[in-house]
């Protein structure tokens, strides 16, 4: 077994239990609608609560990580007196919880797309395609769930830097750089500078709804829309950097 | 060579460590002796790379230690801190795939003599039992410092001679340094060569465990009070 397979194996162990409360808790809400559903007469319920339920999923990520380097930080001299990079050791606590992110979310949404398939109802989504749709639901919701775990997993680690100079204060410092640069965000995303790093590159990309205009003479089909691939890359090289200060303050900062 | 440059250390409100200047030889058994709140377990988390220095430098061989000094340092620590879901062998095999020099057959070997069921869920065993498998986790590595910092704290008296006797035979003194700290003195003094007294984070003197004995005629204990004495 190699140091990182050995590494993906004890997170799967720090976090099996909660990834079984998790898929247990899954069952329980789609089957518990599902039998639901044909007392209420509410029309697809089962899937539009499995469809809410893995929109939720964009939490996932991010709670899951809080946990597991919560139970690192109980005994912090074991997981990082290790000859391993910190990108190892983060990197391994983010694929396991993007492994288990997958596995939830797949089943959740795959019940909802079945429970969707079993309905028999007058009322019809917009949707003309909904694999499609479902493709892209499931890449918003992991993108961002893997953009909010990098960003906790930044300010875990900060924390546990800082917390060795100002103590208590740390989660206080944390917290209010959280806020200010939530604000700064905002504030950026407004920029010009914004705009010339981000928005450029738009393709078409197939739409998945089902969205006519129809007037006397005039028909539109909406088919595609379009997709600026310039935020992509500007928020994945964002993540990447951020990644790796993570790590270089794991690496060099962080005492036990 | 393990090497303390000037170093001081400051946490919040206290100072651990203050001005500290040594080189540590290799190859020996080494003492790291202090009261309470002395700095022992801040200077060996120094040299494993866990704690950086306020100021100075801490190197081994010339290099700077780092977190990924472990590759170089064996560390045991004070706490009794474990991946509690794993059973004996499953966290032996977790350390065999982590550290390139860990010997997988020398740690059954030490579990085998330190009499611990393998198979057991590390949640489940005793204090002692814990103890030891730090022990032979530490004492398993290929590497050229070892660290143990209260080896046989919580163990009863009799695990505790096993322990000390058999720390020998599992230890290669033509490759490798060993740093203990502990608050069993008597107990661990006929294996060490050298002693470090420490000090409200002043190193106060690294002597040979001989010289101490021929030379002063007293056991280590008795030097440790003369020199806190001599520094009051």
């Amino acid at each position: 077994m190699t140091n990182w397979s050995g590494l993906l194996r004890k997170e799967f162990r720090v976090t099996r239990t909660l990834l079984l409360g998790v898929i247990t808790f899954d069952l329980l809400v789609m089957i518990g609608f599902y039998l639901g559903s044909a007392k209420w007469e509410v029309p697809y319920l089962t899937a539009i609560i499995g469809g809410v339920l893995t929109g939720l999923h964009v939490f996932f990520l991010p709670l899951y990580l809080l946990i597991s380097l919560n139970t690192e930080g109980r005994n912090l001299h074991l997981w990082l007196h290790n000859p391993q990079s910190g990108a190892r050791l983060l990197g391994a606590k983010i694929l396991n919880g993007l492994l288990a992110l997958l596995i939830s979310m797949g089943i959740v949404s795959g019940l909802a797309l079945l429970a969707y398939n079993l309905e028999t109802s007058v009322f019809e989504f917009p949707i003309e395609n909904v694999w499609l749709f479902g493709f892209y639901f499931l890449t918003v919701i992991v993108a961002g769930s893997l953009y909010m775990g990098t960003w906790l997993t930044f300010y875990w680690t900060l924390y546990q830097v800082l917390k060795t100079y100002i103590g208590r204060w740390a989660v206080l410092f944390v917290l209010i750089l959280i806020g200010f640069m939530s604000w700064l965000s905002s504030w950026f995303d407004g920029t010009s500078i914004s705009k010339g790093l981000s928005d450029w590159g738009y393709v078409q990309l197939p739409s998945p709804l089902n969205m006519e205009v129809s007037q006397r003479e005039f028909d539109l089909t909406v088919s595609t829309f379009p997709f600026p691939i310039g935020n992509v890359v500007f928020d994945f090289i964002t993540l990447v950097l951020i990644f790796l200060l993570t790590c270089w303050l794991l690496d060099r900062k962080v005492e036990v | 060579m393990i090497t303390f440059e000037n170093v001081s250390k400051r946490y919040l409100t206290k100072q651990a460590l203050t001005d500290v200047s040594i080189s540590i030889p290799t190859g020996k058994i080494i003492g790291l002796v202090g009261s309470n709140g002395s700095g022992k377990s801040t200077f060996m988390k120094m040299i494993a790379g866990l704690v950086s220095p306020s100021k100075g430098n801490v190197m081994i061989d010339q290099e700077l230690t780092s977190r990924r000094t472990a590759n170089k340092v064996a560390y045991l620590s004070e706490l009794d801190a474990y991946y509690s879901f794993f059973s004996v062998k499953e966290t032996i095999h977790f350390f065999a795939t982590q550290f390139q020099d860990f010997d997988i057959e020398k740690a059954h070997e030490i579990i085998d003599f330190m009499e611990v069921d393998i198979n057991q869920k590390v949640k489940h065993l005793s204090k002692g039992n814990r103890g030891r498998l730090k022990i032979a986790l530490t004492l398993a590595r290929e590497v050229p410092i070892i660290l143990m910092d209260e080896p046989l704290s919580g163990l009863d008296p009799m695990v505790r001679d096993s322990i000390v006797k058999g720390l020998l035979s599992f230890i290669d003194l033509e490759k490798q340094t060993v740093i203990i700290t502990t608050h069993e003195v008597t107990e661990i003094e006929p294996l060490l060569e050298m002693v470090i007294a420490i000090r409200n984070g002043k190193v106060l003197a690294l002597e040979d465990v001989e010289t101490i004995r021929e030379r002063d005629r007293m056991r280590i204990v008795d030097w440790l009070k003369k020199l806190y004495l001599e520094e009051a």
